[in-house]
C-alpha cells in the first residue's frame, strides 16, 4: 500500500517541490506548519500552489494536511488492527470515579490528605528515632576526637564544630549543623516525600487531578496540568520547574514560575517552618500555609491580569492506572534523593562557612546595625533577624540553623519568628532554583520575578508586623 | 552512529532507554516526564552506538517547549536511525507522528510498545501488515518487563548493518 494524499494535495507538493528545489519531505513539513520549513518555501510561490487546493476544501492548507494525515493514520490503524468488544477492568471503573467531581473531589481530599499525614509521619518518625540518636551519640563522639586531634581549638575547630555546648540544630558548625539539618531533618523528608511522589506518578493519579482542579486553575489563567510543576515543587522548586515545561506559552511559564517561587514550599522551606515554628503550635504552622495558598491564588489572578499574552489550550492525555513497579519506584526515589543531596550539602556547608567568616570579620555587626532601622520600624524584628534573612537567599537550611538559637534565648518572640519565617518561605527556596530561574527565564523575567517576590516578601512581612502589633506587643 | 528514541509522550520511551543503555532515567505514568533530552550510548556489533531519549511529540509542527526540543533534536542532530515507540493502545494517533517521520530521509523502526496492554483490552495488531502498509520494520515489546527488547534491538542491529555495507558510514 503506497501512503499519498488525495490528488490535488499531491499536485500542490509536487509543484513546490519544483519550483523551490526543496525535498518532498521538507515541502510536506512546511505545508504542515513546521515554521522552519515554512520559512524554506517563498511566500508567493506558496500562495500560489495552495490556492487552488486552499479554495477547493475552503479550508487553510495547514487543516487540509492535519485532516489528510489523521485519514492516513486511521485507514493505516483499520488495516493492521483489530478490537475486541471487553468489559471495563476494575481500574478503568476507578479510573473514572477518580476524575468525576462528585466522587473524584472527596477521592483527592482522602488521598492528599492521607498522603500529607504519612509524610508528616514517617519523615518524623526517621528524624526522631534514627537521626537525632545517631548524630547525637556515635556521630558526635566520632567527629569530635578527629577534628580536636587535627584542630585542637582555634577558628577552624569552631568553625568545624561550631558554638561549644549548643545542640546540633543551632551551633552553626560546618560538622554539625552543615551535615545535621540536611542530612537528619530534610533529606527524610526529601525521602519520604520522593516515595510519596513516585507513587502517586506511577499510578497515575497527577494526570487526573489535574483534570480536577482545571476549572479553579483556569480562573487564575493557568491549566489544570500545573498541578504537576505545584506538587513536584513541594519535593524541590528544581523539577518543579522544568515541569512547567510542558505549558506553552510564554506566559504561562512566567506565571508558573514565579508562583512556584514564591509560594510552594519546597521541602527545605517546609523543614523550616516544621523546627522553627513547629513547636509553637500547629495553628502557627497553619497559618504560614494559609497565607502561601491566598499569596499563590491571589499572585495568579493578578498576574493572569497584569501579564499580556495567551493561555492557550492545552490537550493532556489521561494515562490508565498501572500497578507501580517497586523497583522502578526505589530506582526513581534514589536518584531524586541523590541529586539533592549532590544539590544542597554544597550549598549548605558553603553557607556556613560564609556565616563563619561573616562573624569572624564583625561584618554582621556592621549590616546588621545598618539594616536595623528598616527592620525594626517595618517588620517588627530585632537587628539579630538579618543573618536569616540575608543567608536564608543562599539556602534555607543555614537559616533554620540561625534562627534556632535566637527562639531559644528568646531573643525573638513567636510573632517575629513567625514573621521571619513567612519571609523566607516566600524568598526563592535557594541559589540553585535562582539559577534555573535564569536559564529557563532569562535575565530579565528572572529580574521582574524576583522584584515581585521581594515585593511579596516584605510587604507581607510588613502586613504580619502591622496585624501583630494590634493584637499585642 | 546515532540514534534517537521518539515518539508520543508516555508510551514508554525512557523505560526502552532504560533497557537499551543500562543507564537509569526518571520513568513515570504521565505525559511530559522527560522534558530534556538524555543521551546514553550501547554496543552493536563491537560499535559503540549513540542512543538519545527524546522528548515526547505528539507531531513534528511542535506546539510546546518539550517538542521544540524534540524537533531540534531531530532537525540538528541528523541521526542515523529512528525507533519509533509506540503505544499499542493507542495506535491510530500514535501512528500520526509515524507517519510524519517515516517521510524523512532517515531509517525507522517501528517499536509497539505496551503490547500486553494491548492484548489484555482485545487489540490485535497484524504487524507484518503494518509493517507492509508503512513500509518500515514494526516491532513490539513490553518494556517495563523486558520482551521484545532483544528483538529490538536485533533489528538495530541489522539496519545498522546495512547501512555501514551501503557504504552509508557515520
Amino acid at each position: 500500500m503506497e501512503i499519498q494524499f488525495e490528488p490535488r494535495i499531491e499536485k500542490t507538493i509536487k509543484l513546490i517541490e519544483e519550483r523551490t528545489g526543496l525535498a518532498r519531505w521538507q515541502v510536506i513539513l512546511g505545508l504542515e506548519g513546521n515554521k522552519d520549513f515554512r520559512k524554506k518555501i517563498p511566500l508567493d510561490i506558496l500562495r500560489e500552489s495552495t490556492r487552488e487546493v486552499e479554495k477547493d476544501h475552503k479550508e487553510s492548507i495547514e487543516l487540509i494536511m492535519l485532516k489528510a494525515r489523521f485519514g492516513q493514520a486511521g485507514s493505516v490503524a483499520t488495516l493492521a488492527q483489530q478490537v475486541h468488544h471487553r468489559h471495563p477492568t476494575l481500574l478503568e471503573k476507578l479510573g473514572d470515579a477518580t476524575v468525576k467531581p462528585i466522587t473524584g473531589i472527596p477521592i483527592a481530599v482522602g488521598v492528599l490528605w492521607g498522603m500529607f499525614k504519612l509524610f508528616i509521619t514517617a519523615a518524623g518518625f526517621i528524624t526522631d528515632v534514627i537521626m537525632v540518636p545517631f548524630f547525637e551519640g556515635p556521630y558526635d563522639t566520632f567527629v569530635r576526637s578527629i577534628v580536636t586531634r587535627i584542630f585542637p581549638s582555634g577558628f577552624v575547630h569552631h568553625m568545624l564544630l561550631g558554638a561549644p555546648g549548643a545542640g546540633y540544630l543551632e551551633s552553626l558548625g560546618v560538622l554539625t549543623t552543615g551535615i545535621f539539618v540536611p542530612i537528619g531533618i530534610v533529606l527524610p523528608a526529601v525521602l519520604v516525600f520522593y516515595i510519596i511522589l513516585s507513587l502517586l506518578e506511577d499510578l497515575g493519579y497527577l494526570p487526573r487531578l489535574a483534570v480536577l482542579v482545571d476549572t479553579v486553575f483556569h480562573r487564575i489563567g493557568l491549566h489544570g496540568y500545573s498541578i504537576v510543576p505545584v506538587i513536584m515543587s513541594f519535593g524541590c522548586n528544581i523539577p518543579g520547574v522544568m515541569a512547567t515545561r510542558v505549558l506553552s506559552s510564554h506566559k504561562q511559564r512566567f506565571m508558573m514560575l514565579t508562583m512556584l517561587g514564591v509560594s510552594i514550599p519546597c521541602m527545605a522551606q517546609t523543614a523550616v517552618v516544621l523546627t522553627i515554628v513547629g513547636p509553637f503550635g500547629l495553628g502557627w504552622v497553619a497559618l504560614i500555609y494559609l497565607i502561601l495558598m491566598s499569596i499563590f491564588v491571589g499572585m495568579g489572578a493578578l498576574l493572569n491580569r497584569l501579564i499580556r499574552g495567551e493561555t492557550p489550550e492545552i490537550a493532556i492525555e489521561i494515562p490508565p492506572y498501572r500497578m507501580p513497579q517497586l523497583s522502578n519506584l526505589l530506582m526513581k526515589t534514589c536518584l531524586r534523593t541523590g541529586q539533592f543531596l549532590l544539590e544542597a550539602i554544597p550549598w549548605v556547608l558553603v553557607g556556613i562557612i560564609i556565616v563563619n567568616v561573616l562573624y569572624a570579620l564583625r561584618i554582621t555587626e556592621f549590616m546588621s546595625r545598618v539594616s536595623s532601622p528598616l527592620l525594626g520600624w517595618w517588620l517588627g524584628l530585632p537587628e539579630e533577624a538579618i543573618y536569616p534573612l540575608i543567608i536564608g537567599f543562599l539556602r534555607k537550611d543555614v537559616a533554620t540553623g540561625l534562627l534556632a538559637p535566637l527562639r531559644d534565648a528568646n531573643v525573638m518572640n513567636v510573632y517575629q519568628i513567625v514573621t521571619t519565617v513567612t519571609i523566607l518561605v516566600i524568598y526563592f527556596p535557594c541559589a540553585a532554583t535562582f539559577a534555573v530561574f535564569l536559564k529557563e527565564l532569562g535575565i530579565r523575567d528572572t529580574a521582574k520575578s524576583t522584584a515581585i517576590m521581594l515585593i511579596f516578601a516584605f510587604g507581607v512581612g510588613g502586613l504580619l508586623h502591622f496585624l501583630f502589633s494590634l493584637f499585642s506587643w | 552512529m546515532k540514534i534517537l528514541l521518539m515518539g508520543n509522550p508516555n508510551v514508554g520511551k525512557s523505560v526502552i532507554f532504560n533497557r537499551l543503555t543500562g543507564i537509569r532515567v526518571v520513568v513515570s505514568n504521565y505525559p511530559g516526564t522527560t522534558i530534556e533530552f538524555l543521551e546514553g550510548s550501547m554496543m552493536v556489533d563491537g560499535r559503540r552506538v549513540q542512543i538519545i531519549d527524546v522528548p515526547g511529540a505528539y507531531s513534528l509542527v511542535p506546539s510546546d517547549k518539550a517538542e521544540e526540543v524534540a524537533v531540534n533534536i531531530l532537525m540538528k542532530d541528523k541521526p542515523h536511525l529512528i525507533v519509533d515507540v509506540v503505544d499499542a493502545t493507542n495506535l491510530e494517533r500514535n501512528l500520526y507522528l509515524s507517519l510524519q517521520l517515516r517521510e524523512l530521509p532517515i531509517p525507522l523502526i517501528l517499536d509497539l510498545n505496551m503490547i500486553d496492554l494491548a492484548r489484555e483490552r482485545g487489540i490485535s495488531i497484524d504487524k507484518d501488515a503494518l509493517a507492509r502498509a508503512l513500509g518500515v520494520p514494526v516491532v513490539s515489546s513490553v518494556a517495563i518487563s523486558g520482551e521484545g527488547v532483544h528483538e529490538l534491538r536485533a533489528v538495530i542491529a541489522r539496519i545498522i548493518k546495512e547501512r555501514v555495507g551501503s557504504g552509508n558510514t557515520v
